[in-house]
């Protein structure tokens, strides 16, 4: 008796074990439940030449942070020849690998948790252009005062998400990884 | 005994102090983030080497960089985590150490019930460890459940399941534990901890 139930429990380990190596960047739904990694977070970006394009200019934002219908309206050649004031354009060919990236991996496809509650943010309503404009995210910062944003010469902007969320780059946005400059005590 | 009154008492020590980690200050004055995004031209001229916003860097103080952030040990979140895996593995536990008692007409005589073994102490452990996790979940991550979310959202979804899984292994527990005959109490705990096994999925 005491044997069948070891054996049992080992086959429910190898089970979950099994389903973690089975990760691929396009994730079944089988494949994220019996995973054993975590997937609190954002998918981190896995692509080089995204985070070569984007990074240049600002944190390489992972496609898990804006739904599907965002990132159709954001990465067109119209759009990016006016990017939020600035002439981001793209060549046809890398313009097609950065939107075919970002509609395979945004919010609405992910299993990651922050992404699955942005797409259901975000499921009614206009697209947003902005992710400090998703009701979600807006809901986690509403309490932070101004002094420490707008207000904050090393921060400036909610737009500059990897001023205080140390881990940004690696698609970590935990409570635990935020730092705010010259507001060490910030929880408090 | 000593022990699992150990463990019970460093859960409820655990709850406790996820409660330090967790008080926020509260602001009468709400910002409207959208009016908060601030263009940053700097970036797009730096990347483009633009050689006036390099003079202009150079003449201006360097920004204080941050040290290496190294996330604490123990918040109230992560003791709310530690909490959940033990309570898991508290439950993994107690099925692997029940007695089932043989039932065949040719069994002979079987020992008394036992409601101070082994399974029975690793029982009340689970259920205080799932208790406690209850209630650090409440303390450090309250602000995460709104109602308005609905039921498709994974953390409301965490704290129906998780409520459900420890209060039904409370009950299972807590109804073996009165009874002096054996009690059917297995599929109800059993249930309990994979509800709870979810809840952790969920948002895992």
């Amino acid at each position: 008796m005491m044997k069948n139930r070891f054996t049992a429990a080992l086959l429910a380990t190898a089970l979950l074990m099994s389903g973690g190596v089975a990760i691929a960047e396009e994730e079944s739904f089988t494949q994220w439940w019996f995973s054993p990694w975590r997937h609190k977070e954002v998918q981190p970006v896995a692509n080089k030449v995204w985070n070569e394009e984007c990074g240049s200019c600002h944190l390489a934002y992972q496609p898990g942070l804006l739904p599907t219908k965002s990132w159709e309206k954001l990465l067109t050649e119209t759009a990016l020849a006016d990017h939020f004031g600035d002439d981001a354009s793209l060549d046809a060919e890398t313009l097609k690998e950065v939107r075919d990236y970002a509609l395979a991996n945004a919010a609405d496809k992910s299993y990651h948790k922050r992404s699955r509650k942005i797409a259901l943010a975000t499921e009614t309503g206009d697209a947003p252009l902005r992710i400090s404009d998703v009701r979600y995210i807006k809901r986690k910062h509403h309490e932070l005062p101004e002094k420490m944003i707008k207000g904050n010469k090393d921060v400036k902007s909610l737009s500059h998400c990897n001023k205080c969320h140390t881990k940004a780059e690696g698609g970590n946005y935990d409570n635990d990884t935020v730092s705010i400059p010259n507001y060490p005590d910030w929880k408090d | 005994m000593k022990g699992i009154e150990s463990i019970c008492i460093a859960a409820m020590c655990m709850a406790m102090l996820s409660g330090t980690a967790a008080a926020q200050d509260q602001t009468i004055d709400l910002p409207n983030l959208s009016s908060e995004y601030v263009k940053d031209k700097e970036s797009f001229r730096l990347a483009a080497n633009d050689p006036n916003i390099l003079k202009e860097k150079s003449e201006t103080a360097p920004a204080a960089t941050q040290a290496e952030y190294e996330s604490p040990l123990f918040t109230g979140s992560k003791v709310h985590q530690y909490l959940g895996i033990a309570t898991v593995a508290a439950a993994a536990g107690t099925f692997l150490t029940h007695f089932h008692p043989c039932e065949a007409p040719n069994c002979g005589a079987q020992p008394p019930r036992k409601t101070n073994g082994l399974h029975a102490n690793m029982g009340k452990a689970t259920a205080l460890l799932a208790l406690a996790t209850v209630a650090s979940g409440v303390i450090s991550h309250w602000d995460d459940f709104h109602t308005e979310d609905g039921i498709s959202d994974p953390d409301n979804q965490h704290v129906l399941l998780g409520v459900t899984g420890a209060v039904l292994m409370a009950y299972a527990i807590n109804k073996s534990a009165r009874s002096t005959v054996p009690t059917n109490h297995a599929a109800v705990a059993e249930l309990g901890a994979l509800t709870m096994v979810t809840a952790i999925k969920l948002t895992w």
